[in-house]
């Protein structure tokens, strides 16, 4: 009988410690304003392409350098330095999702999700993953 | 109302359609209802409930089988007025997609789901004597739900309707997106319209069988889940092991080979850049995999030593809940922006969230044998139903259901202590049980930070306003950007216990253990796993991290002994020679991932570091992908590569990408040739599809990561991009103030001032009103490839003005002009230009990577599944009825 109580606490113990250790490193959805207040941490920033600024990506430069400006949900605009190639098909993406952080004015960003619409409606959009990190 | 005819639709398809789908419901209900009465009532005269259930069942199988018999039919009639069709095929689409066209969809997904369920209850009627009618209330109860999946019924309730299902016979037009389009009020709009297609990504075998595969796993989960549940309702908690004992094997065979399809699939096809990425949907099905796995064993300690019992209920029917919250949350679209390829939402997210909470709470509903108090469950739960329904969920209802499931938990303690057999035998630390029960503790660990970990963007949604909680997940919390480091942080050594059981298990008997004797027994493998784990920490530079080195060791350690087991003490009689078959696999599966994904190397490394002009970070070096101009040979890895061609199929581009060795009088040798292919595609985006060659211990896998999109359009549009007619625009003026030895950078060259002479005898004596001197610069300029060319441009000065003579090469394109010089600061002022190449876009962006040791991967899902096929075939023979 003790001993299943023993065991009983070990894998109370261990799931605390899971839920612990997942929560203090888990990911944190922000605004670039979020963002900028907290230079050089780790956030995810949702928003869309602004198709209106200049895409940069010369790969004789850099294949692992992509430029672009995106508008999160709150309306904010920001550079965004991309690493890795530009993403197949950016300019139609819908939506945006970056994984990255500020570093002075820019966002430095090292996985992009982009949602993709289908051709009449947007139920059957789908998150594409671009890079894997 | 609307008052257009429209032509050549085929009405009563839909009609018949819905029909089947009314059938297919209402038969689930009545035979949920018949297995109840059949469960409860003894039979009296000619009418019996268990006749009732199974003709209502096969009423219901046939129904279900209709309906896919029809939509299949309207596919392969190209029947675009319904959505569904012109939703997931079209006219030029190849007719042996059209049953990956049906699972495309949701709606799909869930009759193949059922399908297999209507199978597995059939077989369930025939096969399973004593615990029909229970297990098949249980079958039935599920299909009830499936079927309402489907239905597409508007409820309105005073304040809000809620839509049931989404129904695959809606017509294109009156679906709501389509409804207000002006093509759907032409009255012969059908001549006109061509379906929207199967995304071609789609199109391929993986598609027909993985999902097959997949569903029937998840389907067989639902069969051991009613055998414990039917242990419940019956009181009789022991007698259900043993008939459920195969179906359970079967769903750890089923459902692990659809895991592994999947990765296969990911690997062989999507450039998702290996075959596990713990992705949301992947970890939806390996969670309840190792429940079930883990669950399935503890019946096993139950069958031959009698304990155990509790936990092998428990994860019994943990496995069947968390198919359906990972159904929940693959489907729902509470991930919404934290998986790849999650389903959207079709709105039945809070319908597949009863199932669930319906599926977790019944357990507890059967199991509370006390009636007064069950009814006041039952009260409690009506109430809080009802609350829902009313204020729909936030922060409070929330709080009540936790609440609600702290008492739930409650009464399973209450109703465990009064009614569950107790056992007050304690397994000895030298029995087999013990071990068997700790491996399982391990697999509920593991499958829980699995869960955790994937469901932070759902607890944000769940709990981020809930006072107290929020802390814990606030609403803007989401998966790790690192979760990969986290997963592995954590499985790698749960990987290592596991292995480490898996060796030594069979080693110990069940009840107690000579340890002087099992340590001779595990001598032999244990030697030979220190022998091969210290060759390979010798002879290779992998595992050099300690939980590598850890997990090396036990996985090779699980190999040898389950091999010598094998041998030695099983002597190769297929009937018990399942475990070991099964543990070899896994192990080899653990292995193989250690060494392809942990030491998985990426050699598209540009060959020419970083000419970085904004010199930005170290994070931005060129170091995954490869720039490979066309015709150019560059070094790769151990090869060099060659961009030969491109050419076109039908939607694909592909590249032609030859490999080079040195051999050894240093002249070149092909090895072989790769095709990474672009999948062009205007509707749902191109895609990559990856190339790889394989060798029997590593494999070269290859994607393409970006192709110019005008170079793309010319490809699709038939016209040879090489030839382009040559620019002479230049590009990139840019000047600069420069001395000795500075480095100035153009796009794809560098160029580096290497100093100034002087051409003309400077007289000192002349006048200094009619002088020339005439200067010459040195310029070396270096480019990608490591190419140098030296150019001398001029630059005289007359009369105090400059006279500047520019020089060019050719092979860069850059052309140098010096302007003016500084002789205080020895500077030089120069402008640079370089022209626009005239196949400037003629390139490709490429990612490689070597994956050693992934046959080791293969060979051990090939194993394992064999081994739990094994399991199964056993103890199918071994019971003759039950």
């Amino acid at each position: 009988m003790k001993k299943s109580y023993i065991f009983l606490i070990a894998i109370l113990a261990s799931a605390v410690g899971i839920i612990y250790w997942s929560v203090s490193n888990a990911g944190s959805f922000a605004s670039f304003e979020e963002a900028k207040k907290s230079e050089g941490k780790e956030f995810q920033v949702a928003g869309v392409l602004n198709k209106d600024k200049e895409m940069v990506y010369d790969p004789a430069v850099n294949t692992d350098l992509f430029t672009f400006y995106m508008v999160d949900k709150e309306g904010n605009e920001q550079k965004v330095l991309y690493k890795g190639s530009k993403p197949q098909d950016f300019e139609k993406s819908e939506e945006v999702v970056i994984h990255g952080k500020m570093e002075g004015e820019v966002f430095l960003a090292h996985k992009i999700l982009m949602k993709c619409p289908s051709k009449y409606n947007d139920t059957g959009s789908e998150f594409k993953e671009v890079s894997m990190n | 109302m609307n008052d257009i005819q429209f032509q050549g639709e085929w009405l009563w398809a839909g009609t018949l359609g819905n029909g089947l789908i009314a059938l297919a419901f209402a038969s689930a209900l009545f035979s949920v209802f018949a297995w109840y009465n059949a469960e409860k009532k003894t039979p009296e005269g000619w009418f019996s409930w268990q006749g009732a259930g199974k003709v209502s069942f096969w009423i219901h199988t046939l129904s279900v089988i209709s309906i896919i018999g029809l939509i299949l039919f309207l596919l392969f009639n190209h029947r675009f007025e319904y959505h569904y069709v012109w939703q997931h095929s079209n006219k030029s689409m190849q007719m042996k997609y059209i049953l990956s066209c049906l699972w495309e969809g949701q709606e799909g997904s869930f009759l193949l789901w059922m399908f297999w369920h209507v199978i597995l209850g059939t077989i369930i009627m025939y096969s399973v004597k004593e615990w029909k009618a229970p297990v098949m209330f249980i079958v039935a109860l599920v299909q009830v739900f499936l079927v309402s999946m489907i239905v597409g019924v508007v409820l309105e309730f005073p304040t809000f309707d809620y839509k049931i299902g989404s129904n695959p016979f809606i017509l294109l037009r009156e679906h709501e997106t389509m409804r207000n389009m002006p093509f759907v009020q032409i009255p012969d709009y059908l001549s006109k319209i061509d379906g929207r297609g199967l995304n071609p990504l789609l199109q391929n075998y993986w598609m027909t069988i993985h999902p097959p595969t997949l569903f029937l796993g998840f389907a067989s989960t639902v069969v051991p889940f009613a055998f414990a549940i039917a242990g419940l309702w019956r009181r009789q908690f022991t007698e259900w092991i043993k008939p459920a004992l195969p179906w359970t094997f079967f769903g750890v065979m089923i459902l692990g080979l659809g895991i592994l399809m999947g990765g296969a699939w990911a690997y062989e096809a999507l450039s998702f850049g290996g075959f596990w990425a713990w992705d949301p949907v992947e970890n939806a099905s390996l969670v309840p995999w190792l429940t079930l796995v883990a669950g399935a064993h503890l019946m096993l300690v139950f069958r031959n030593k009698g304990t155990s019992l509790l936990w092998a209920f428990i994860l019994i029917i943990l496995s069947f809940v968390l198919i359906l919250y990972s159904t929940f949350l693959t489907r729902s679209g509470v991930l919404g922006e934290s998986s790849v390829h999650a389903f959207t939402d079709l709105g039945m997210s809070g319908q597949l969230l009863f199932y669930l909470l319906f599926f977790a709470w019944l357990p507890v509903v059967i199991f509370t044998y006390n009636t007064k108090l069950r009814n006041n469950y039952l009260l409690i739960t009506a109430c809080l139903f009802i609350l829902t329904l009313i204020f729909g969920f936030n922060a409070y209802i929330t709080i009540g259901y936790l609440a609600f499931a702290l008492f739930s938990i409650f009464l399973l303690v209450v109703n465990y202590k009064a009614y569950f057999p107790q056992n007050e035998k304690e397994d000895g630390f030298s029995s087999r049980e013990f071990w068997m029960f700790m491996g399982a503790l391990v697999l509920l660990l593991s499958a829980f930070q699995i869960s955790v970990e994937t469901s932070l963007p759902a607890f944000g949604k769940a709990f981020g306003e809930v006072p107290g909680l929020q802390k814990l997940f606030p609403s803007n919390i989401t998966s790790s950007s690192e979760a990969i480091e986290i997963y592995n942080a954590w499985q790698i050594p749960f990987a290592v216990l596991i292995a480490l059981l898996m060796a030594v298990g069979q080693f110990f008997r069940y009840r107690e253990t000579d340890m002087k004797e099992w340590l001779k027994n595990m001598a032999v493998s244990l030697l030979v796993s220190a022998a091969v784990t210290a060759a390979c920490m010798l002879f290779t530079d992998m595992f050099r991290r300690p939980f590598y080195f850890l997990l090396l060791f036990t996985t090779v350690f699980a190999i040898t002994a389950n091999l010598d087991y094998l041998a030695r003490f099983v002597k190769f009689k297929w009937r018990l020679a399942a475990p070991s078959v099964a543990h070899v696999g896994f192990a080899l599966i653990m292995l193989g991932s250690l060494v392809s994904a942990g030491h998985k190397k990426i050699i598209s490394q540009n060959a020419f570091e970083a000419i970085n002009l904004e010199a930005l970070n170290a994070d931005f070096r060129n170091n995954e992908n490869i720039l490979l101009q066309k015709g150019d040979t560059v070094p790769m890895g151990e090869y060099l590569i060659s961009y030969r061609s491109d050419s076109v199929s039908g939607l694909n581009v592909y590249t032609v990408i030859d490999y080079f060795h040195k051999n050894e009088n240093g002249s070149l040798e092909k090895a072989f040739t790769l095709n990474p292919i672009l999948q062009t595609n205007p509707q749902f985006g191109n895609v990559a599809e990856p190339s790889t060659r394989h060798f029997w211990n590593k494999d070269i896998y290859t994607h393409l990561t970006y192709i110019d999109p005008e170079k793309v359009n010319k490809l699709l549009a038939g016209s040879d991009s090489s030839n382009e007619e040559k620019t002479d625009e230049f590009r990139e003026i840019m000047h600069y103030e420069i001395a000795d030895g500075d480095t100035m950078y153009t796009t794809n060259c560098f160029i580096v001032y290497m100093g100034l002479k002087s051409l003309s005898e400077i007289d000192t004596t002349k006048a200094a009103e009619n002088t020339r001197l005439d200067l010459q610069g040195k310029f070396l300029i270096g480019d990608v490839k490591g190419n140098f060319y030296e150019v001398k441009p001029g630059l005289a000065i007359v009369d105090n003005a400059y006279q500047t003579f520019p020089a060019m090469n050719e092979e860069t394109g850059v052309k140098v002009e010096m302007l003016s010089i500084n002789p205080e600061a020895r500077k030089v002022e120069v402008s640079i230009q370089q022209k626009v190449e005239a196949q400037s876009n003629d390139f490709i962006i490429m990612k490689a990577i070597v994956f050693p040791g992934i046959n080791l991967l293969w060979l051990g899902s090939i194993l394992m599944v064999i081994g739990s096929g094994m399991a199964v075939a056993a103890r199918v023979k071994r019971k003759p009825s039950a």
